[in-house]
């Protein structure tokens, strides 16, 4: 043992199962691969079946490691989603932020999620594509925010583009979720007061 | 159990893969890669440590006089230690109740502790001190203070006591140890009261060792809760926490124990009791005290000598013994007890400090003297220290993990294995389609039809392929699927091939024809450790009189091929066709648009009627199965039949259109509940006609007059009224054991029903008979 114990009790990885979710093309692979790979393609194709990819992230106190899900958008495949939320402690519901019609959807998915999924998983609402919100916005930034807040969910608009705030979404995911801390961690050695000592020998 | 299944038992926990293990094996070596890039994120600090020894032989420096321990305190002005350890011994006398008892010594640390407070937070200096802890052992006492700007930066704080004196166990000699995590570093302090007397060198060497040995730092409240693990890897069982107890968590090695050793620095201060060797006479002594050659002296100090001999203390550092022994005093004065009513004793270093640090050149000694002070026999020493301590700069520390992390991350993506899947496609050469889409195209009722996917492994690792259920499902796709092989395992770049088989039963075609069921469904092909593929199957049903109900097939005029396969168009499109211009249809009945009997049935035994009463072995033979097919699907798409076509062909047609309705030509409750004789069987007959629906009426009438039409030709074609009356049995009947494949195999009798079913099947071959033979209408 090297230092008397404990050096690095604070690098303790935990595992949690994350999925996404949303309609097709709003982006979900792409998140992942730039997230993932730290890469984008312009021509990523849709998602028929579901991917399954590792990735840590790295918190002050302790690690944070991502099984994720990537899932087929396509409603012809919706049926099927309920497997891969299944016992997911984190869920990304993701719209595109140029398509209204993908937000009503995300928020069917969160619907869904917080019918089925489960009662303590954590939702975060992704608004991806923003590198395109400038000139062809449809969804209302504001209105997402309130769903958002509403609903006791994150919210980020995202580009996996320009990669803007994908690292941030699961870096804010992962510090939401519930660790196990060392207890020799968790605070500083009371340290007795001279006086009121009463530290007796054994 | 037998000794041997348990054994056996045994053996099979001990193969079994434990996924724990892994992330257990896995979280060490992230450990490990971080603590080899440790100097990355690393940044040292140099703290002053104070370390002071005093054996103060029972006495107790009154509070008037408390500002005189300063001398010893701050040894170098201006220097405020950032740390005190302060070292008693001999707080008690070490009489034989104060040993046994140790009742005293609390109430003597207690008030050693205040002084030392009192002096320590002296209001003419601005620093303030805070007391880490205090531990004493019958005479021997420690106290640790930190100043209080690092009082945040001590945590993991504990204490041991070990006793070495009388009987190799008593407290009145021994060591009390303090350990502490400050800032990132690990440090331990120890206070110890070794043997006396001058010629017992030996007895200190081994006190100091069994203070080693026997000094561990146990967490008892972490030691007394064997639960709440915290792994972070999800379940582990009790075998392998056992297994990995020492790298698992900080409280494991806190139950099982951490020595004195194992810490960055030990800081080993007290009364180690080695005096000059006896060679050197105490007035020779004396002398050179006078002469002030301690560098003499020094030479044959023991524990100098002991510790080049690497007898004690190894690995351990002094610094050079350039202040006068501090053994023995007359008490309160800076005279060495001469007084001639005492025993004469040679001056010695009894009171040492020496430290060890895992790099050497983490501690550097700045002062090492003794006070003056008159309190005790002994004189008070101090060694302060400038220690380095590690600091981590935890945003560094954060992203040379995140580092070791995406490298983790990476090999153990790449280790997923991955598989293209091809799928053969005969039908639309030419035009590519989707790879996860497995098309059968038109799929005709009992024409088996196969698809094939071949799956290649593009991976460099193994992958092993299964076809999984849907959740909440049972089997993996519809029942009109079949898959083969479902689960495999391919090498990097082999090829395997999947087949799949569609078969439409009656069953399926029944579902089908009434919108029930679609040929339609999608699978989940899914590579262990990799990711899930769908796979659309799926075809279009050709519709096929096959399966259908009566009244359906004889209110539609056209092909049945054409109808629609939902329910709610098929009524439209039975409304929206007529009779009038559509060929092969048999008389429309009286005043409706229902046609007398299906025109399926017509054509068939039409075609009978011209070609194949004179056949040898009708009814019994079997069809050529392409013809059958043939012949099938003329019958849906309304072509003509072909003319040079085998009769047994037509006959094998003929049944299985017959068994393959949706419900039987005679109905279940018409069949007798009694058991018929000649005397009731004429009015019975009767009865049983005027029951039947009109439809099903036609249908019996017409075909019981054909089968006495066959009669007639019996010499040719060899049948008897025994083998047609058992035919009717087999395809009239409600009898779920038949399909369309066996319907020829006629002479085996009719399906054997239970009791009471096997004896209506028996009345009804009576009946049938009857209707046979006998001219009724
Ligand atoms: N401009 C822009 N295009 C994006 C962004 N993210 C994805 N795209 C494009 O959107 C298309 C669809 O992205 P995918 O990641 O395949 O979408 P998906 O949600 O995984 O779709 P399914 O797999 O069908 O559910 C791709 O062609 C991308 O090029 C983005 O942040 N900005
Ligand atoms: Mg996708």
């Amino acid at each position: 043992m090297s230092s008397g114990g404990g050096s690095n009790s604070n690098n303790r990885v935990c595992h949690f199962k994350l999925v996404l979710l949303g309609d097709t093309a709003v982006g979900k692979s792409c998140l992942v691969v730039r997230f993932v790979r730290d890469e984008f393609f312009e021509y990523q194709e849709p998602t028929i079946g579901a991917a399954f990819l590792t990735q840590a992230v790295v918190l002050e106190d302790s690690t944070v490691k991502f099984e994720i899900w990537d899932t087929a958008g396509q409603e012809r495949y919706r049926s099927l989603a309920p497997m891969y939320y299944r016992g997911a402690s984190a869920a990304i519901v993701v719209y595109d932020v140029t398509n209204a019609e993908s937000f009503k959807g995300a928020k069917s998915w969160v619907k869904e999620l917080q019918r089925r999924g489960d009662p303590s998983v954590i939702i975060a609402l992704a608004g991806n594509k923003a590198d395109l919100a400038g000139t062809r916005r449809k969804v209302d930034l504001k209105e997402a925010e309130e769903y958002a807040r509403e609903n006791g969910l994150l919210h980020f608009e995202t580009s996996a583009k320009d990669a803007q705030n994908v690292k941030t979404l699961f870096v804010e995911i992962a510090k939401r979720l519930p660790k196990a801390v060392a207890p020799v961690e968790r605070e500083a050695f009371p340290i007795v007061a001279p006086k009121a000592s009463k530290r007796s020998c054994c | 159990m037998t000794s041997l299944q348990t054994a056996a038992a045994e053996m099979e926990k001990d193969v079994e893969f434990d996924p724990a293990a892994v992330s257990i094996i896995r979280q060490h070596w992230i450990d490990r890669q971080l603590k080899k890039r440790e100097l990355e994120f690393t940044e040292y600090r140099t703290v002053t440590v104070f370390c002071g020894t005093y054996n103060v032989n029972a006495k107790i420096i009154a509070d008037e006089e408390v500002q005189r321990l300063e001398e010893w305190l701050f040894p170098d002005a201006g220097e405020l230690a950032d740390i005190f350890a302060v070292g008693f011994q001999e707080v008690v006398d070490l009489n034989a109740v104060n040993v046994a008892m140790d009742g005293k010594s609390q109430q003597r640390a207690q008030a050693w502790q205040d002084k030392l407070d009192a002096v320590l937070n002296n209001k003419r200096r601005e620093e303030r001190y805070v007391l880490v802890a205090e531990r004493h052992l019958v005479g021997i006492l420690l106290l640790v203070f930190v100043k209080g700007v690092h009082s945040k930066k001590v945590r993991e704080v504990y204490g041991a006591s070990v006793g070495v004196g009388l009987m190799g166990m008593a407290g009145n000699k021994g060591g009390v140890s303090m350990r502490l995590k400050f800032y990132d570093s690990y440090l331990c302090f120890v206070c110890a009261h070794l043997a006396a007397h001058r010629e017992n060198v030996e007895g200190r060497n081994s006190d100091f060792t069994n203070i080693l040995q026997k000094t561990i730092f146990v967490d008892k409240a972490l030691s007394g809760e064997a639960d709440t693990p915290v792994t972070g890897q999800g379940d582990v069982t009790e075998e392998t926490r056992k297994y990995f107890s020492e790298v698992l968590d900080v409280e494991s090695t806190l139950q099982t124990g951490i020595s004195i050793l194992d810490h960055d620095v030990v800081f080993f201060m007290g009364d180690l009791n080695y005096r000059l060797d006896e060679s050197v006479d105490t007035e020779e002594c004396f002398a050179k005290l006078k002469a002030h050659d301690l560098d003499f002296l020094q030479r044959y100090d023991q524990l100098n000598m002991e510790r080049i001999q690497g007898r004690v203390f190894s690995g351990f550092s002094e610094s050079p013994l350039n202040f006068l022994p501090t053994y023995k005093y007359q008490p309160g004065t800076s005279s060495y007890e001469r007084r001639p009513e005492k025993k004469l004793r040679c001056p010695a270093w009894c009171d040492r400090i020496l430290w060890r640090a895992k790099e050497p050149e983490q501690v550097r000694c700045l002062s090492y003297r003794r006070a003056e002070l008159g309190l005790s026999d002994h004189k008070p020493v101090a060694a302060q220290l400038l220690t380095k301590v590690r600091m981590v700069v935890k945003a560094q520390r954060q992203e040379v993990a995140a580092e070791i992390h995406r490298l983790l991350d990476k090999v153990e993506n790449d280790q997923h294995p991955k598989v293209t899947l091809e799928v053969f496609d005969n039908s639309t050469l030419g035009s590519p389609r989707p790879l996860n889409t497995i098309d059968f195209g038109l799929v005709r009722y009992g024409v088996e039809c196969r698809q094939a996917l071949t799956i290649t492994n593009v991976s460099n690792v193994a992958a092993h392929f299964r076809f999984v259920p849907k959740l909440e499902e049972e089997t993996i796709c519809k029942s009109w699927l079949s898959i083969q092989p479902r689960f495999g395992m391919l090498l990097p770049n082999e090829v395997g091939q999947i087949n799949f088989k569609i078969l439409i039963d009656l069953k399926t075609a029944k579902m089908l024809n009434t919108g029930r069921d679609l040929l339609d469904d999608i699978l989940i092909l899914r590579l262990e450790n990799g990711q899930d593929f769908f796979l659309s199957v799926g075809g279009t049903y050709a519709r096929s009189a096959f399966g259908m109900d009566l009244e359906d097939l004889a209110s539609c005029h056209g092909p049945v091929r054409f109808l629609p396969l939902t329910a709610a168009k098929w009524s439209q499109f039975q409304s929206s066709t007529s009779t009038a211009d559509k060929p092969h249809l048999p008389p429309t009945s009286v005043g409706g648009p229902t046609l007398s009997v299906p025109k399926e049935l017509w054509r068939l035994v039409d075609a009978l009627y011209r070609r194949g009463l004179t056949e040898k072995d009708l009814f019994i033979q079997p069809g050529v199965l392409t013809e059958v097919e043939g012949v099938r699907e003329a019958l849906d798409t309304g072509e003509e039949l072909e003319e040079n076509v085998s009769v047994h062909s037509l006959t094998e047609v003929l049944l299985s259109f017959l068994t393959s309705l949706a419900s039987p030509v005679i109905p279940r409750n018409l069949l007798p509940s009694v058991e018929i004789d000649a005397q009731i069987l004429r009015p019975w007959t009767r009865r049983f006609l005027e029951q039947l629906p009109p439809l099903n009426y036609n249908i019996f009438v017409y075909l019981v007059s054909f089968f006495r039409e066959v009669l007639k030709y019996h010499e040719s074609n060899r049948l008897n009224t025994e083998k047609l009356a058992t035919i009717c049995s087999k395809t009239l009947l409600p009898c779920n054991e038949l399909h369309w494949g066996d319907s020829v195999e006629v002479a085996s009798g009719p399906a054997v029903g239970k009791g009471e079913e096997h004896q209506r099947l028996q009345s009804m071959q009576v009946i049938f008979h009857y209707f046979l033979t006998t001219s009724v209408f």
